[in-house]
């Protein structure tokens, strides 16, 4: 473990999500973190990390018990909180309904063997993983329930219920990221990394 | 999230001072409630 020399270029991640219509308006919500309080852990394409480690569980240590602590950036080997990437060209989990973010990742940044842990994030592209039988052109839409953004193409069955369309152009006017429809499909197809 | 490994080393890396891509810019109170957007 090391500290890098100074650096001042954000390094480049790259990271599986979900866009989601929320009550409050569109946002990223994360796969595999969520609240304590209920609900799936949103953020903003550039945010700084909220640390989530103080609601942790430790193990009772004579009668006591401990919680974890509370960062304000990541620390490594204490705690598990930022946002979460990995390096380029590293396998990517092409799950359909998923979106692959491609972000750029600054503040305290703790770089791991594969990926990193950062303090601060900022989406600059994002692209739907479709089905694997799906091919372009792709259209977005969000179900009232989960409000999750999937994409579709004419190949598709029809939804069980039917979802709101909403354009590239929308997401990308609401959201300030670049949105490639068939950037992530492209990279599946050719069998390739981000 | 699939695993990234161990902790190799540590950075420190400043604010960007400008957005590295052109697309417009959102305004706060311009993100819609879900039934805004337009069907």
């Amino acid at each position: 473990m090391s500290a890098s020399p100074a650096g001042d270029e954000p390094l480049r991640g790259v990271k599986a999500g979900r866009v989601t219509v929320l009550a409050q308006g569109v946002a990223f919500t994360a796969q595999h973190a969520s609240h304590p309080a209920g609900g799936a852990v949103a953020y903003a394409p550039e945010a700084e990390m909220s640390c989530l480690c103080g609601y942790a569980e430790l193990p009772t240590v004579m009668g006591v018990r401990m919680s974890g602590r509370w960062h304000e950036r990541p620390e490594p080997g204490d705690g598990h909180c930022g946002f979460y990437a990995w390096k380029l060209d590293q396998p990517f989990p092409w799950m359909a309904g998923t979106w692959m973010l491609e972000v750029d990742l600054y503040g305290r940044v703790v770089e791991h063997e594969h990926g990193y842990r950062a303090q601060k994030q900022r989406v600059l592209r994002i692209s739907p993983v479709p089905g694997v039988f799906c091919e372009p052109p792709f259209t977005l839409s969000y179900q009232p329930g989960d409000g999750h953004v999937t994409a579709a193409c004419a190949r598709c069955p029809p939804a069980q219920a039917p979802g709101h369309p909403v354009s590239a152009e929308r997401m990308r006017s609401l959201l300030n990221v670049e949105v490639d429809l068939e950037r992530a499909w492209r990279l599946r197809a050719d069998d390739r990394h981000p | 999230m699939a695993a990234i490994g161990e902790p190799v080393r540590t950075h420190d890396i400043p604010d960007p001072q400008e957005v590295p891509h052109e697309v417009p810019q959102a305004e706060p109170e311009a993100v819609p409630e879900p039934a805004a957007i337009p069907a």
